[in-house]
């Protein structure tokens, strides 16, 4: 599990106020919805799928959606969330060590 | 045997024997076919006092004489010139000549033979008659005086071996290019056969035993590769494994020569039997016993009534073929063999396997096999559908089984048994995974004292159900709930795509020149004016990310295109759009837009030339971008119109799925955060009509737009500084043609999309250095340090990204070692181990026990850099592996 906490400390280190931190959080939380809502919008392949899954309770059809989704690409839905959250974390820390390594040069 | 150097001893660590085999080298006593006679020979070494009576060979012994009483060998005093000597066809004196008489009279291995076996490159033939020698006891382990193997005992000169040693005596083993097998009858009974049982070791052993695995390693390298021994060939010995098994598993007293139902040992003077002749055996105890087997009972069931052809499937779907069971010779004193087997995977390669790795093999096999077999139910996605009848079916000319099911809403289904297996496969290996991740997040995740079990069902509900956890926890309903409330549903109402404009930010995404696009979620904190630090940072973290849906579309994309050049035949179409796949993975590379190119444009020349000019288009790569974004437009236009209730739990779902995964790193339940959110609550976005509704909270709120501060009148703080949007190939998101979608104005090109390897080793946070002391393994380093190790194919990730991690210091210690003469093993290159790595990760057991091998080289007093989860992910993505 990617270690945000590290990002938003990294973020109290350089003065970000609370009010940008808690943006931050909201933002990258649009930025992984969005990319999940892509990965599932991918396997929707047809309108006989999507119309089966629109007849179903709400639950169930979140739940047979990450079924299909898990079917067609062979990952599970949560695992791929926290891959994206994980690449979020990864870029940040890695560029931004990076970037102060380069400065102590 | 032409071509082979003069032996030498330049390896410190191995003496040279007391009587100097050098002096065999002389040129007179080369070749025993163009040398002196026999008796010749014995005169010209006497008169050089090389040697002695005893120690001459049998071939220059005059007839009649006996054989007389064997001296010991120490190990130390074989070396790689001893094995030449008998490669060389020299007339053996010395440590040689005594080898060739343990050879010939406890093996049965005439010097001819052996020569043979190394001129053939037969190298396990070759070097295992040693081996077993040794466990055979036939020689001294220590210096003398500190003798811990059991005396050796001389051959009887007459009795069963003279026939053999008479046709060795007549006919010089040189002489023969092929020569002839000595007959069954005419073999010496093995002296293991007449001894008794092996001494019990001492700790004294211990070291011996590793001197022995240094002598072999030694002749490993400086023997086989001077020798001019294919890598192959090598290869082939599996010395390396064995000699592991010496150094990590020296038995404790009383455990060697104790029979084992592995082991085969030695029974009524015949030699031990090979593991061929082992299914003819009674079967072990736990067979007989009465009652129900244990799983493990029954795996190794399956282990022993393995017949070649037999076909093991792992759950990854691999399909291994067993071909045949061998002997691997165990390198401890006292002698034992173990049954080894040795199987033929999924691309031609030979996995040769102890038992303990064949039952890890099979055991999923035999799992599915027990469940097929007795099958009552099928979980299919979320279905259980409940089995009716199974019937014989005749599909092209093999008859196979035909499942019928049917499922809870009474509709029928039926399978193949294929497909059945297939299946059970899938479940048994989400359940592992399952149980894994679960246990995994022990640390993170409060487990309910009533669940036994978190399935892939049941952490998809807790993410789902964390946004209104959080909430639901409040139930008084404070400020801070609220604000975790407003919190969720801002982001899920950015996803409503009523307008085109939406529509194309989305397609954005997929098409890959949404990486700028991607960069408009963070506009909302660039506002804040963030140092250039963080804002840096902020735009690399949007850059990495996952793209599997990303690929299935423009897998898609390709297929339509290829349609467009006319390519009709499936499995053509099918490998052109593999190709392609394969083309635009260069972009994921951090230098990858070259290739990219350059294989592209070969590609596409490659269509043009045989299929001639598309209908629509030449330009295959824009036709792609294209394609996939009118696709991914089509769904969403789809999706606003005719299906809005699935539209509205997709957004519902992604935003739940993304909450509950920020919620489990812990970030969600610290003050100032929701503090924070309290504060920018006056501009969040309305809260969603339906969730709003159910729980019962209030309040309007003004919507965010992507562009900014709603209100404001000028760009805020921050946005000035991004620049133009440029479609820069990133990793995980493939550019598939000319950014045709709207991104954010005056966006940056991304600087860094990969992380390189300095970086991320001097990052305190991806890793840190750990002592290495005296005995330490990597396993346990990791262990200690909270990584958990399963040992399988599934550490591959974690054991290859930490080789990686220490590729420099694991090869000095090699190269080391190697020059020394101990190292024997090929050091891989870092792009073999990232190959290995995506083998191993694939299930590849080979590829795994080789990538393990690379992690021992790791020295006392030295320091092993260890990564957090971050730092795994971090190299990971810098190789571009999984």
């Amino acid at each position: 599990m990617a270690d945000l906490q590290k990002v938003i400390d990294t973020l109290k280190e350089n003065n970000v106020k609370d009010e940008a931190i808690a943006e931050f959080v909201t933002d990258l939380s649009t930025l992984v919805a969005q990319k999940v809502q892509v990965e599932l919008t991918s396997v929707l392949d047809t309108d006989e799928e999507m119309a089966r899954l629109d007849a179903l309770p709400d639950d169930e059809m979140k739940e047979q959606l990450a079924a299909l989704y898990k079917e067609k690409t062979g990952k599970d839905i949560v695992d791929v969330t926290d891959e994206i959250v994980d690449g979020f974390v990864t870029g940040f820390l890695t560029e931004y060590h990076k970037q102060k390594l380069e400065e102590q040069k | 045997m032409d071509g082979i150097p003069a032996p030498e001893s330049d390896n410190p660590h191995i003496p040279m024997p007391e009587s100097g085999d050098s002096g065999t080298n002389d040129s007179t006593t080369q070749d025993p076919n163009g040398g002196p006679a026999p008796r010749e020979a014995l005169e010209r070494l006497k008169a050089n006092g090389i040697g002695s009576e005893a120690e001459l060979p049998p071939e220059i012994r005059p007839a009649g004489e006996e054989e007389p009483p064997l001296q010991p060998i120490r190990v130390s005093q074989i070396d790689l010139s001893s094995i030449e000597n008998l490669a060389k066809g020299s007339v053996p004196t010395g440590v040689s000549q005594r080898l060739a008489r343990i050879l010939k009279n406890d093996l049965g291995i005439t010097p001819a033979e052996y020569r043979d076996k190394l001129a053939r490159g037969d190298v396990r033939g070759a070097l295992e008659p040693l081996v077993e020698a040794y466990n055979q006891g036939r020689f001294v382990a220590e210096e003398p005086g500190q003798a811990v193997t059991p005396p050796v005992e001389e051959p009887t000169p007459a009795g069963g071996t003279p026939a053999a040693v008479e046709t060795e005596t007549e006919t010089p083993a040189a002489a023969e290019p092929t020569p002839e097998p000595i007959p069954a009858e005419q073999t010496p009974p093995p002296k293991a056969a007449e001894e008794p049982a092996p001494q019990q070791p001492t700790e004294a052993e211990a070291p011996a035993a590793t001197r022995a695995g240094d002598f072999l390693g030694s002749a490993e390298r400086r023997g086989l590769e001077r020798l001019k021994y294919t890598p192959e060939a090598i290869d082939e010995l599996s010395l390396a494994q064995a000699r592991e098994i010496l150094r990590k598993k020296t038995p404790a007293a009383g455990e060697i020569g104790k029979p084992s139902s592995e082991t085969l040992t030695s029974e009524e003077g015949k030699p031990p039997r090979r593991a061929k002749d082992k299914k003819e055996a009674p079967p072990p105890e736990a067979e007989k016993a009465p009652g129900e087997k244990t799983f493990e009972q029954r795996v190794q069931n399956r282990l022993n009534s393995l017949k070649p052809s037999d076909e093991i499937r792992t759950l990854s779907g691999k399909t291994y073929t067993f071909e045949e069971r061998t002997t691997l010779t165990a390198l401890k004193p006292g002698g034992k063999r173990e049954e080894g087997f040795i199987f033929r995977g999924p691309r031609g390669e030979r996995l040769v396997c102890s038992s303990r790795e064949a039952k890890n093999l099979i055991r999923p096999s035999v799992k599915i096999d027990e469940q097929y077999k007795n099958l009552t139910t099928l979980k299919v996605g979320r279905d259980t559908l409940k089995l009716e009848k199974r019937e014989p079916e005749k599909v092209g000319n093999v008859w196979m089984e035909r499942f019928y099911f049917v499922d809870q809403r009474g509709q029928k289904r039926n399978f193949l048994g294929d497909i059945v297996r297939r299946t059970l496969g899938q479940n048994l290996n989400d359940q592992i995974r399952a149980e894994r991740a679960a246990a995994k997040r022990t640390e993170t995740a409060t487990k309910p004292a009533d669940e036994e079990e978190k399935g892939p069902k049941s952490r998809l509900r807790e993410r789902l159900e964390s946004a209104g956890a959080l909430v639901k926890k409040g139930a008084e309903t404070n400020a801070v709930t609220e604000a975790l409330y407003n919190y969720v549903n801002r982001f899920a109402d950015k996803f409503r795509w009523k307008d085109k404009e939406k529509s194309w930010y989305v397609a954005g995404i997929v098409t890959g020149a949404g990486t700028n696009v991607a960069l408009s979620a963070f506009v909302p904190f660039l506002s804040f004016g963030p140092g250039r630090f963080v804002r840096s940072a902020t735009y690399s973290g949007v850059l990495l990310g996952v793209s599997y849906g990303i690929n299935r579309f423009r897998n898609h994309a390709v297929g339509k295109v290829l349609e467009g050049f006319g390519v009709k035949d499936a499995a053509e179409k099918n490998l052109y759009v593999k190709r392609f796949d394969e083309v635009f993975r260069e972009l994921r590379k951090a230098h990858g837009t070259e290739t990219y190119q350059a294989k592209m444009l070969n590609l596409s020349n490659e269509l043009f030339a045989k299929y001639g000019m598309a209908a629509s288009s030449v330009n295959a790569e824009r036709d792609i971008g294209r394609i996939s974004a009118e696709a991914m437009l089509r769904r969403i236009e789809s999706l606003n119109t005719k299906y809005q209730k699935l539209n509205s739990n997709l957004r519902s779902f992604s935003a739940g799925l993304t909450v509950g995964t920020l919620s489990s790193t812990g970030v969600l339940g610290h003050k100032e955060i929701i503090s924070g959110i309290q504060h920018t609550g006056s501009w969040v976005t309305s809260l969603g009509s339906g969730l709003k509704d159910k729980l019962g909270f209030g309040g309007d709120h003004e919507i965010a737009t992507p562009t900014g501060i709603p209100g404001s009148t000028t760009p805020p703080h921050g946005i000035e500084a991004i620049a133009t949007p440029t479609p820069t190939p990133i990793p995980g998101h493939e550019i598939l043609g000319a950014p045709e979608t709207p991104g954010v104005p005056g966006a940056p090109p991304p600087e860094a999309a990969v992380p390189n390897l300095p970086d991320v080793l001097s990052n305190p946070d991806l890793t840190h250095n750990i002592a290495i002391h005296q005995g330490d393994t990597v396993g346990q380093l990791l262990v200690n340090n909270g990584h958990e190790v399963t040992w399988g194919t599934g550490d591959a990730d974690l054991f290859g990204t930490h080789a990686l991690a220490n590729y420099d210091l694991l090869r000095e210690m090699h190269d080391n070692v190697a020059g020394v003469g101990i190292a024997t093993e090929h050091f891989p290159t870092q792009d073999e181990l990232v190959n290995l790595i995506n083998l191993a990760d694939g299930g590849d057991a080979a590829a795994m026990h080789e990538l393990t091998e690379t992690l021992h080289w790791i020295p006392a007093n030295g320091e092993f850099k260890v990564l957090s989860d971050t730092g795994i992910e971090a190299i990971k993505k810098r190789y571009n592996l999984g």
